[in-house]
Parts: structure tokens; sequence; C-alpha cells
């Protein structure tokens, strides 16, 4: 038999037109595309949930036949762990409640609705990095929302089906997300500094960001009084409203710190830089770039915190951690450096996760 | 209606449902040497041996626009390339009439790794932000390979049903 026969070479041919024509169909957007989707996903979940029942109990004693050791000594280790950051989440606790009073006062408080699913598919190719879960249109989930573990953000809705959604991982190559990264001010003068342990653990991956972020009051200069007074405040953002004279602010030790009215301004400014946040696939780590660095807002570290930014169009709210700085490249271009961030959720073992029904303002009728 | 029952397309669905739901739900969790294991893939490769280098293109073309459908995927990306590793896997025909089972499955690895390799560089041509999109193919297409392999003992006579092939007997001429 040939290698070119003439009926070979018309059925590769017809093959390739025919996925080349599918592909440009289904980029473009097509409903009936979207329709057969629809269709083969009400098919297929019947499967799939019978494939995940049988499939559990192996799955587990397959784990628990070759990870056995490391199980166990990771579950000694996060005792320790857990030990440790006990009395941070008491000190955490406290903070996030002063961090929610102060949001409430500001009226920057955020709190969205969210879906809670189970993972029922994993990635299932090894150049895409998505996964199945088992809530779809019917519990109000629409493509684009924001997909959080108890950690940080996941990832995004990318289908959405009665019953089902497809998440798209922030390792996928195709996830890009706006997103701030706190930077560390210089300290000068009688400015002052106040960490919070980036451990610190609050009840959602919501709204974490700023718990973990430095904030930097800049040194201020007084015209009426020789007392400079500094009011660390966790969560305003640098365009937000100003703390008004005369006001009680709690600060994380507990104490409060009473302005004066003789004080003329107080400039308080979270520290951050914005930029994009992608995925290079499940081999690399995400990366931060467009992040210009400017000297006025200090430099950014390992170990700093990144989360999303928010904003009109973006489509995860802001705040959701998404992880932390653990390698900054130097780039000797105008791009700015490169920031490798390690993510917060462990997408390898994924479970429960949470489904924000947030849609950008951009995208609300009215 | 017997005729009409045993037309491959019928036999293929239910099959690649299963198959796809095998891989979802079970080798979606399992990454050795953190890679997926691709069984659909294997099932196309496989296609090829007992019905020819067009049979299993065609096989491996329906199993993919199936894959895609149902991960999400842009719709033909993994047709073309299951349609690829069904063909080349199908090749076997060209060098032996009735093939050994090793060289069976090495065709069906040869098919398998092709096929995922083709994968990338589908992606490379749609993707919007450009560059090489496949970062660690020499981890992934060594395991894609054996397991390619190791599925296709099972494998070949499924499709071979799937395909309504009869297996090849051959006589010894009389006298």
């Amino acid at each position: 038999m040939p290698v070119y026969s003439v009926n070979r070479r018309r059925a590769i041919i017809l093959l390739v037109l025919t996925s080349v024509l599918l592909l440009t169909l289904d980029i473009r957007g097509n409903p009936v595309v979207d329709r057969a989707r629809t269709a083969f996903s009400w098919v297929l979940s019947p499967f799939v949930t019978a494939g995940e029942v049988i499939s559990t109990p192996i799955k587990n004693a397959w784990h628990g036949a070759t990870n056995y050791q490391a199980v166990q000594r990771e579950n000694e280790e996060l005792r320790e762990q857990i030990a440790q950051q006990r009395g941070d989440q008491l000190a955490a606790r406290a903070i996030y409640s002063d961090y929610q009073e102060l949001l409430t006062l500001n009226g920057l408080i955020a709190n969205y609705p969210r879906v809670t699913a189970r993972v029922v598919g994993d990635r299932s190719s090894n150049f895409r990095q998505t996964v199945d879960i088992d809530r779809g249109a019917d519990d109000g989930i629409g493509v684009g929302m924001a997909v959080i573990s108890s950690a940080g953000l996941v990832g995004k809705i990318t289908e959405v089906y009665g019953s089902r959604s497809v998440v798209l991982l922030v390792t996928d190559r195709d996830y890009t997300i706006e997103c701030k990264v706190s930077g560390s001010a210089p300290t000068a003068g009688s400015g002052s500094t106040t960490n919070v342990p980036t451990q610190a653990t609050a009840p959602s991956g919501e709204n974490r960001a700023d718990l973990s972020t430095t904030t930097t009051a800049a040194p201020t200069t007084t015209t009426t009084t020789p007392t400079t007074t500094t009011t660390p405040i966790f969560g305003v953002p640098a365009q937000g409203p100003q703390v008004s004279p005369n006001t009680t602010i709690p600060t994380a030790t507990g104490t409060t710190t009473t302005t004066t009215s003789t004080t003329t301004t107080i400039a308080v400014a979270v520290e951050r830089e914005t930029g994009g946040c992608e995925g290079r696939g499940a081999r690399a780590l995400p990366v931060m770039k467009f992040v210009t660095e400017n000297p006025q807002f200090g430099s950014i570290d390992n170990g700093d915190v990144v989360a999303t930014a928010g904003g009109s169009k973006s489509l995860a709210p802001p705040d959701i951690i998404i992880g932390e700085v653990i390698n900054k490249i130097e780039r000797a271009s105008s791009a700015g450096p490169l920031l490798e961030i390690e993510l917060a959720a462990d997408l390898d073992h994924l479970s429960l996760i949470q489904v924000v029904l947030y849609r950008p303002t951009s995208e609300v009728p009215g | 209606m017997e005729t009409f029952l045993r037309r491959p397309i019928l036999r293929i669905i239910p099959v690649g449902l299963i198959a796809l739901a095998i891989q979802v739900s079970w080798f979606g969790a399992l990454h050795p040497f953190d890679t997926v294991i691709q069984i659909v893939l294997a099932l196309a490769a496989a296609s090829g041996v007992p019905g020819g280098a067009e049979r299993g293109a065609w096989m491996g073309f329906v199993l993919g626009i199936m894959f895609d459908l149902g991960t999400g995927a842009p719709l033909g990306q993994h047709g073309l390339a299951f349609g690829l590793a069904g063909f080349t896997a199908g090749l076997v025909n060209v060098v032996a009439v009735d093939p050994h089972w090793w060289l069976s499955m090495f065709f069906v690895a040869l098919g398998g790794t092709l096929g995922e390799f083709s994968i990338p560089v589908i992606m490379t041509f749609m993707s919007n932000g450009g560059g090489w999109q496949g970062e660690g193919l020499a981890q992934i297409l060594p395991v894609v390979a054996v397991t390619c392999a190791a599925l296709s003992v099972p494998f070949i006579p499924l499709s071979r049903w799937c395909l309504a092939v009869r297996k090849k007997k051959w006589k010894v001429p009389a006298g």
C-alpha cells in the first residue's frame, strides 16, 4: 500500500480543512458551536459524574499508596505551622475587624455573593490548564467570573453550562488579569511602617490583600504644631477618601491614636504598583508584567503580595490575593521588571472552590 | 437494522464518551512526571492500526472533536491533532501487512507522540500572545509515548470493534 495514495491525501486534506474551518468558526464566536458544546456537555455530564463516583476511592487508594510518607511528613509540618500561626491568626483577626470597620466607615466595603462548587474534573490536557466544577448557569455563574479557593485566586470561568462550568486556571497561558503589588516605601523622617504577617489567616480569599500590604504614612510636615502624627491604615486606596482630622483610629496593637486638629495634612497612601498578571503554563510561574517601578513608591521585593487590582473593566473584584513575588527579573528595556509570582492557591489539589458572582461595573446594565 | 447498528459512528461516540469521562475524572488527577496521561489520544492513535491511515484519521478526528467539545478547548484543535495521531499510527499497515504486536505498539506510540506534539504547534498559531506554547515537551512526550504504547494493548481490539473491522485471518494455501 503506497504512503501517498489519492484517497489518503484527500482524507488528510479534508480533515485539515475541516479542522481549520471549525477553529475559525469557534474563535470568531459562533452560536451553533456554543449550542453544540452545551448539548455535548449535557450528554457528557452523567458519564463524568459516574466516573468521578467510581474513581474517587481508587484515586484515594492510589494517593494513599504512593504518597503516604509524604502526606505524613506534610501533616507534621502543617501541625507545626498551625501552632505557629495560631497567634498570628488572633492578631490578624483583630486587624481584619478594624479593617472592615474602616472600609465600612469609608463606604468601601464590598462583599460579593459567592457560589461554592466542587471540582469534578481535573486538567485533561498538558497544554491547557482547566478544571471542571459542578455548578453552572443554574446557580448564577457566568463567563468571566473569578474563581477563588480559601487561599486565593484560582482562575476564571470560561465555559458555562446548566450545572457545570469550566475554570481556566491562573497558570494557563491565556489567563491575564489586572493586578497590583504592594511595595515597601523608603521610610524617612518620622514615617513609620507597619508590617502585617503575610501568613495571616482571614475568613476568605477576598479582601485580604490589604491585610498583608505594607502601609506607610508618608512623613508629614506640620505647620502649626511641632508634633507629627502618623496613622497606619489598611486597605484605603491611594485615591480614596482621606482620613479626616479628629478621627479615632484603632491601630494594629489595639491602642487608639487620635489625630489632633492641629495637623494640617496627613497623606495616607497604600503603596502599590499595578500591572498585568499572566499565566505561563503548568511548568512555569505566573508573572506580573508592565510594572513601572517608580522610586516614589519604593522598591518591589521578594515576598511582596500580589492581588487583583479591580477596576470598572476587570473581571475580578479588587483585593483577591493572587500570591507573592518570589523572583524579580530586571529588564533593560522600558518594560519594567518581570515579577514571578508564587500562587497562594494550591492548584494541584483543588477540591472545593468558590465562584465570585461579580460583574465589572462596565458590564452591569443601567 | 443490524447494519445500521454496526455503523462505526454509533460505536465510536459512546466509547469516546466513556474514554473522555475516564480522562477527565480519573486521569485528570494522576500526573506521573507532572504529565497528564492522554487516553483519548491513545485510543485515537490505536484506531489507526486496525483501520488504516484514513479510518484512523477520521476516528481520531471524531474523538478529538468530542474532546474539544467536552473540555472547552477550541473546536478542531484536538480534532486535528488526534486525527494526525490516527493517521500516523495507521501507516503501520504500509510497512507490514499483518504487523507484529511490538510494531503496532511502536506506531501507536509514534502517532500519540506526534499528536501530542501537534497540540502546542496549533496553539502557537492560534495564540493571541504569540510565542512557542510547548514548554516541557521533552518531559511530556516520552510519558505520552510510553502510555500510548501500553494502552495500545487494550485499545487496538477496542478500536477494531468500534470501526467494525474484522481481524485478518490468513489461510495456508491448500496443496
